[in-house]
């Protein structure tokens, strides 16, 4: 790992940021109005004065942390589509910089990009609904830890998809974790899901995170259970996406695919 | 491609040349590290690829003119980006220097997708010798230029090529262009090298010339000579007529048709160039298919 050249993509995406309306709309603008919109619905709910007991922390809270797993993952595999789309993956991967540079260094701005979307989010719910973030407290760390880690183990396959199967896949850069998003119990429990949904939610480290959140949020404590199944099921993601982005990159070199990924 | 070797000299430009398919991009780009071969092992300055990317790839650059720099970065953003790949140490004078080199420092903060072919190309220029590579790679560098600018680029890397002493490897379709620029060039056909030589020896593989003839004297009687002479020929309109010959015969066949009292108005000799030498061999490789 050569630092200068992290610095490099990690400059790059700044630049591009710079000019690029899009990518300051999807950072800030999108979550922004989810938030918003979900908030009112919420407020809606309470003034039905039925059993809705603490849905504005629930719906809230569930709403800005998958924000982490849906931001984190673009930001990765977009980083890519961003040089495919200009024509530059060529000239990118033909100087010294290695595909896992590349990856570490969107990891890296993808990070500090979170933390700003959060931090915008978290202070729009809090202002319009009186909801705080930080009422998980100490909790809220390894919950946005292990959200990350899940949403890089996304990031970094969904790339290797697209290195290796070019632009004909590019859609699943922004739609592939939404295939998660129902089976994460983001916004309801494991439980109100069907038998068979609820086993393979619990193989995902999101459904173990929201369940955490909804018990922190219910009761002010947290089982460790959760938190262990999540990251364990982390590393087991994180390791199997490293092997399948080195073994996708591998295959499209063979096949000439980066030569040709704009196809 | 079919167990390829070659060497280029230090301050050579050699030219890749062959028919769609015949593995001229593909060669840059297992040089590049970008396709792995099936088998055996790729080494450029005398290094395996494989356990010496880095280190060969600080050495290279590639240019092509089917590739571009992001879109929606300014020129100067671009080329710090790269500057930074490269491990420039003081990228903001090497930047300046490039810029003022090619005549880009007016554009530097001009946004690279609104840039014109030419300018593009000028970039990506820049880009390709942005860490003073001893070995650059040039695809087709040309082929989307008008006839003046690909001229001006053409004389901007002959300059490149005097001044900095680089190996150039280069594939074009304009086989002018290649003569006028390469020292040596390759024929690539189905992966395999089929010819290696100089522009001027290639062209020797083909002895034949095309003489055309445009003459004032009845046609019926320069047909019925040609045929008694037993010359390859055509009349494609009625008072011009094209022999293929061996350019050692030409005077010799130019005094035999005075004598017989044809009127020569206009002589031109065709010698055999890239091109036909090009066509030759493209040809061999459909008349074997057909065969």
């Amino acid at each position: 790992m050569n630092l200068l050249r992290i610095r490099g993509v990690i400059l790059q995406s700044l630049f591009y940021l710079r000019h690029s309306l899009e990518d300051l709309i999807d950072t800030f603008f999108w979550p922004s109005i989810d938030v918003i919109i979900w908030g009112f619905i919420t407020t809606y709910f309470i003034q039905l004065k039925g059993p809705v007991a603490g849905i504005v922390a629930f719906l809230l809270g569930g709403l800005i942390l998958w924000n982490i797993v849906w931001r984190a993952q673009q930001d990765i595999s977009m980083a890519l589509l961003k040089n495919i789309w200009g024509k530059n993956i060529i000239n990118l991967f033909s100087t010294p910089l290695t595909p896992w540079e590349f990856i570490t260094a969107t990891m890296i701005l993808g990070f500090f990009k979170i933390i700003l979307t959060i931090s915008l989010v978290a202070a729009i719910a809090f202002v319009l609904y009186s909801f705080n973030l930080f009422s998980l407290g100490l909790y809220l760390l390894p919950f946005f830890v292990s959200l990350i880690a899940f949403a890089w183990a996304a990031g970094i396959f969904i790339t290797g998809l697209i290195i290796r199967y070019g632009m004909r896949i590019q859609a699943f850069a922004w739609s592939l974790i939404i295939l998660f998003h129902p089976i994460s119990a983001v916004f309801y429990p494991v439980s109100v899901l069907p038998p068979f949904l609820q086993k393979i939610a619990l193989l995902l480290p999101t459904a173990h995170i929201f369940e955490g959140m909804r018990e922190v949020l219910g009761t002010g404590t947290l089982s460790s259970e959760h938190l262990i199944w999540a990251f364990a099921l982390n590393v087991i993601y994180l390791i199997f996406s490293a092997w399948f982005f080195t073994f996708m990159f591998e295959k499209a070199r063979e096949k000439g695919k980066i030569a040709k990924v704009e196809i | 491609m079919d167990n390829i070797s070659f060497e280029i000299e230090k301050g050579e430009i050699l030219g890749l040349l062959g028919p769609n398919g015949a593995g001229k991009t593909t060669t840059i780009m297992m040089l590049l590290g970008l396709i792995k071969p099936t088998r055996g092992t790729v080494k450029v300055f005398g290094l395996d690829f494989c356990s010496n990317r880095e280190k060969i790839l600080n050495k290279i650059n590639f240019s092509s003119a089917y590739t571009s720099l992001q879109g929606r970065l300014t020129v100067s953003e671009n080329l710090y980006t790269f500057s930074y790949f490269y491990g420039i140490s003081h990228p903001a004078q090497k930047i300046k220097t490039l810029l003022e080199d090619f005549e880009l420092v007016d554009l530097k903060n001009q946004i690279t997708g609104n840039l014109s072919s030419g300018e593009l190309t000028r970039l990506n220029l820049c880009k390709a010798l942005i860490n003073d590579p001893q070995l650059l790679f040039l695809d087709e560098p040309t082929s989307s230029l008008d006839p003046d600018i690909a001229q001006k680029v053409r004389e901007l890397l002959f300059k490149i090529r005097q001044e900095r002493n680089i190996s150039i490897l280069y594939t074009s379709h304009n086989m002018e262009e290649v003569t006028q620029m390469c020292d040596k060039v390759i024929f690539l056909d189905n992966g395999k090298i089929v010819a290696s030589d100089t522009p001027l020896n290639l062209t020797k593989m083909i002895r034949d010339c095309l003489l055309t003839l445009t003459f004032d004297t009845p046609l019926k009687k320069v047909k019925e000579l040609c045929l008694s002479k037993n010359l390859n020929f055509q009349i494609p309109q009625p008072n011009v007529l094209e022999i293929t010959t061996q350019e050692k015969e030409i005077g010799q066949l130019l005094t035999q048709l005075a004598q017989e009292g044809v009127n020569i108005a206009d002589i031109i000799i065709k010698k055999p160039d890239l091109e036909d030498v090009f066509l030759k061999i493209t040809r061999q490789k459909y008349e074997s298919i057909k065969n």
